[in-house]
């Protein structure tokens, strides 16, 4: 295996994402925040089933970051050296429009077979 | 943030950091680490400010993702299938390896104390008394001096001004004085002030009418403290001035519950003292002002208004507060936000000093302080600051002797498993991977100890409360402080004691442990001997101190008040405010008398401006005839009473006679005196018939002599006490004192406030105190010293006794083959036991010893618990060598009889 990858490369092997991964991407895709927000947001959309701590966190972000999915902001000179800034690169942004894409085909599947029901299916 | 929010942030933050580093090694950058510990402290910082709750529950799923990330291979990422260099898997096997072998050994630990339950349960109820004991303390510690105040803003910048000289410090402010430290000052968003006594004011509202506290607040009281209005509206500054055209109140939650129930109070019209006043908000719940003990006023009011409400006769009321010589005001400023409190003392030092240029007549010599932290009153710092000291110093040694009995109970055990532990060794376990089983243990234990000695501090709190000599506002419950506190301290005792026997078994080697144990160690006591000595030197020093404690509660139950107690009820009515002229009070006293004395199952009943205990009169007047002393004024105790007086609470009338109904047409007053006063201003010659002069008074005639009692404290010098007919010089605030036949006591107190209220509705009824409680109330600190203290010398007693009594066993199973050539060889089983018993008799010997010197020092932070009992008080020194030393004898009595009925044949070949 190759210790390097393009984006492009990446993307095909990487989906189906982990539900947290793509949970952090699409809360970086609304704008860039540190660690703490992000692990808030997350926590928040993936609801109480799962729980994401700083530990889980820091390697989600870790992993992501050396995908180069996601990078640092330069921290303005104001603010914290510690409550570093992330936010969603061009490869990650594509990554979670794959991700979604692959989705909204699963779940256009499940439509059609009336799993969603009637209600679900006109929203 | 709070200063207590903020350190609990800090502490848990470090032991994060700590742990993060144990996950994650030093692979792990500095910078990514201070970046994970921040996402934690962030998220913690925003649970605390949500509650305890949410604070426990970050903690708990931290934990687990703690667990969760070392178990699945640390920081590294799991899935990161493009670049997993020849390190990652190295790293991961260490996490893994760390949170296996941390499992294993939790679940060898457990194993093993469920194996030996005496063991595991006796190390367990050790540990819980003695985290009980400093959990219970550590409440009250966290109650009175860390925890912040309810409902109030930012109390990290609020400080308290107080006016001092060199003589006296924390003096109050007269009002004049407050209103130009408010407006001149420029250090302080807000100064207040408030008047920390209080009043009783009879409240109607319709037809209701009850007592309750009020305070004396300025207009900007609330707005200072940063309080929100739980309904309406605080005060405005118009409404705090003198004559304002509507006078209004503040009512706490707890008032409104009860007398509105649900419905808004706001624009409701209360009557105060009589004068209408009208409700414009409510408090929040809980609210009880800054410090935990100055009481909880029901009622916040204008210091503006005071004189309408005040208790004092008209002129004296109005002086308050124009009246710059008049000190009752406690003052407290929010200091500005770039402000430090030394910039405030410059500033305010330098007001003091212009209104001492100004008016120098009445601030000559006075300073004026500022001292950060609001909640207590410096004065009350100091005073529960020390015996909280001695709790707390009391409980640390309870621990110690726990910590240090374990310890002991370790060794024993330990040397049970010198074989396990030497083939251990042999298979190639190294010091630290033995020491850690240990560990595991202790870690086992300590947790168990962590929570029950927090469950044990809710049974306790309550207790140890009752020893402080102010009351709280709000009884104490352990909360997450102590809960993490307990944590700290059972953990860290944990790993204390695990030290000692983990540090013998680490170093030893395997050799030494599996081959057969080494001769001549009989006198050898080495750990066992200083963890012993340690204890009995703590037991000494408790046991010390209990003595002396319970030698003052005695001395102080068996005192002779003077007067009894038993079976009499004590009820206040306050007839000021009621339209009560002097006249009007003689009949309602006269009126009250009659009626109540014929009401069945009264025995005996009397009426007085004051009870023991409950308040003070004091007056000036001069001797007529007297050489010597009729030209100077002399004072004494005052007190009105009203016939029957004496009979009631049985106080012996030596000459004369007391108080009569026929007096009232007197023209002079026929007064009563005790025998102090005639030992004091007659040299103890006969009183009866000499006169006393006060001023426009009446000339006073004594026709009684009377015998001595306590009036004001208990163990108090004779008090000079003067007693006036009630009927002769009426008061408006009256105690009834009834004494019911044996069984009677509800039915005549029913009456009697029956009978009260016929005669006045209006007249608000307190409610009915014995007296024998009022004297009880007195005692309390001792009595609770007393148990507390006693409570835990005895129990550092009996686990001195135990770790003595397992120190020798220990001994004895260690050197029994050696005992056992000793006999072979024609030792005497006596001279072998007296050998073991001499090391055992030296060390406690040298202990007590150490223990009794170290007392002589100590006890002194005693002697304000102390009643009529010197800090070195012979009997407790002498006694408590002499109990510790019998103990010891007992506690080594079956180790002895061991040794005595050892077999040499068999105890040659043990290992």
């Amino acid at each position: 295996m190759k210790d390097t990858q393009t984006p492009a490369e990446s993307q095909g092997g990487v989906t189906p994402l982990r539900p947290v991964v793509f949970a952090i991407l699409l809360v970086l895709q609304e704008g860039p925040a540190h660690g703490y927000a992000v692990m808030k947001a997350v926590n928040e959309s993936l609801g109480r089933r799962a729980v994401l701590g700083p530990g889980s966190l820091y390697r989600n972000l870790k992993e992501m970051r050396d995908l180069g999915w996601i990078e640092h902001q330069g921290t303005p000179e104001a603010e914290d050296q510690r409550r570093r800034i992330y936010r969603i690169s061009a490869s990650g942004r594509e990554v979670a429009r794959t991700e979604a894409e692959r989705l909204r085909v699963l779940v256009a599947r499940a439509r059609e077979l009336d799993l969603l029901g009637e209600e679900a299916a006109t929203s | 943030m709070t200063a207590a929010r903020a350190y609990w942030l800090r502490i848990s933050t470090a032991a994060y950091r700590f742990a993060i580093r144990r996950v994650g090694g030093s692979e792990l950058p500095s910078e990514d680490e201070a970046e994970i510990v921040q996402v934690f402290s962030d998220e913690l910082d925003e649970a605390a400010a949500r509650g305890p709750a949410h604070t426990l529950r970050v903690l708990a799923l931290t934990l687990v993702d703690m667990v969760v990330v070392s178990v699945t291979g640390g920081f590294e990422p799991k899935v990161h299938r493009f670049s997993r260099g020849p390190g990652t898997r190295r790293r991961r096997r260490r996490g893994d390896a760390f949170m296996a072998r941390f499992l294993d050994e939790i679940r060898y630990a457990l194993r093993t104390l469920v194996r030996s339950p005496s063991y595991a349960l006796t190390a367990c109820l050790i540990l819980t008394l003695a985290v009980g004991a400093n959990a219970t303390i550590f409440t009250l510690v966290e109650h009175l001096f860390l925890a912040p105040p309810e409902h109030v803003s930012e109390p990290d910048r609020l400080v308290r001004i107080n006016r001092t000289t060199e003589m006296s410090s924390f003096g109050s402010l007269a009002y004049p004085d407050y209103q130009y430290y408010r407006d001149y000052n420029d250090v302080f968003d807000g100064l207040m002030a408030y008047d920390p006594g209080g009043i009783t004011l009879s409240l109607g509202y319709g037809d209701r009418r009850r007592t309750d506290r009020g305070w004396f607040v300025s207009g900007n009281y609330f707005d200072v403290l940063g309080v929100r209005p739980a309904e309406g509206r605080f005060f405005r500054p118009d409404e705090d001035v003198v004559d304002a055209p509507v006078t209004v109140v503040v009512i706490s939650h707890r008032l409104w519950r009860d007398l509105f129930e649900r419905h808004s109070p706001i624009g409701e019209t209360l009557q105060l003292n009589g004068q209408p006043f009208t409700v414009i908000g409510v408090a929040p719940e809980g609210f009880a002002g800054v410090s935990p003990i100055e009481g909880v006023p029901d009622l916040w009011i204008p210091i503006t208004t005071q004189p309408l409400l005040s208790p004092l006769a008209g002129d004296m009321a109005l002086k308050r507060i124009p009246d710059s010589t008049w000190v009752w005001l406690w003052s407290i400023g929010r200091l500005r936000a770039d402000v430090a409190a030394s910039e405030a003392q410059a500033n305010m030092s330098a007001l003091a000093a212009n209104l001492e240029m100004e008016y120098p007549e009445w601030n000559e010599g006075w300073k004026v302080t500022v001292s950060s932290g609001a909640g207590l009153h410096p004065p009350q710092r100091s005073s529960l600051g020390s015996i909280t000291r001695v709790l707390l110093m009391v409980a640390l040694a309870v621990l110690l002797v726990a910590c240090s009995n374990i310890a002991i109970l370790l060794l024993a055990r330990n040397s049970g498993r010198r074989r396990e532990t030497g083939v251990r060794k042999a298979l190639g376990a190294n010091g630290w991977r033995i020491a850690s089983l240990m560990l595991g243990e202790s870690l086992v234990l300590g947790v168990v100890g962590a929570v029950g000695g927090f469950a044990l501090a809710f049974g306790c709190t309550r207790l140890a409360y009752g020893l402080l000599p102010a009351v709280l506002n709000v009884p104490p419950t352990p909360g997450l402080p102590v809960l993490g506190f307990s944590v700290l301290l059972a953990l860290g005792a944990a790993l204390v004691f695990t030290l000692v026997p983990a540090r013998q078994s680490a170093l030893l080697p395997a050799g030494r442990l599996l081959g057969k144990a080494r001769l001549f160690e009989l006198r050898r006591l080495s750990h066992q001997s200083v963890l012993v000595g340690l204890q009995v030197f703590l037991s000494t020093l408790l046991v010390i101190g209990g003595a002396l404690l319970v030698r003052s509660l005695i001395s102080a139950r068996s005192l002779d008040l003077g007067f009894e107690t038993e079976g009499r009820i004590v009820m206040g009515v306050d007839l000021r405010n009621h339209g009560y002229e002097s006249e009007a009070t003689k009949l309602y006293v006269a009126r009250a008398m009659d009626e109540i004395r014929v009401l069945p199952g009264v025995e005996h009943v009397a009426i007085a401006s004051l009870i023991p205990f409950r308040g003070a009169w004091t007056s000036g007047f001069t001797l007529e005839g007297a050489p010597g002393l009729a030209t100077n004024e002399q004072s004494s105790g005052f007190n009105a009473i009203s016939p029957g007086y004496f009979d009631t609470l049985s106080v012996s009338l030596l000459r004369g006679r007391g108080p009569e109904r026929s007096d009232e047409r007197s023209a002079e007053q026929l007064v009563v005196v005790n025998e102090a006063f005639a030992q004091k201003f007659f040299d103890g010659e006969d009183p009866i018939g000499r006169l006393l002069l006060q001023g426009e008074e009446p000339p006073m005639r004594i026709v009684g002599l009377v015998s001595n009692a306590t009036y004001y404290s208990l163990g108090e010098e004779p008090q000079t006490q003067v007693y006036v007919n009630l009927l002769q010089r009426p008061q408006s605030r009256l105690q009834f004192i009834v004494l019911p036949q044996s069984d009677q006591r509800a039915t005549v107190e029913r009456l009697v406030r029956q009978k009260l209220t016929q005669i006045d509705p209006d007249v608000a009824i307190s409610t009915t105190t014995p007296l024998a409680e009022v004297v009880e109330q007195q005692l309390a600190r001792y009595r609770t010293a007393a148990v507390l203290v006693g409570t835990f010398a005895l129990l550092a007693l009996v686990l001195a006794c135990i770790g003595l009594y397992g120190a020798l066993s220990y001994m004895v199973a260690r050197t029994t083959r050696e005992i056992g050539i000793r006999l072979a060889l024609g030792a005497r089983p006596g001279q072998v036991a007296a050998r073991l018993l001499r090391s055992g008799v030296s060390v406690v010997g040298l202990a007590t010893l150490s223990g009794v010197v170290a007392a002589l020092g100590l006890t002194r932070y005693l002697s304000h618990l102390l009643f009529d009992v010197h800090p070195l008080d012979p009997p407790s020194f002498l006694l408590t060598p002499i109990v510790l030393l019998l103990v010891s004898l007992v506690a080594s009595w079956v180790p002895m009889r061991r040794v005595m009925a050892t077999e040499p044949t068999i105890a040659i070949r043990a290992d």
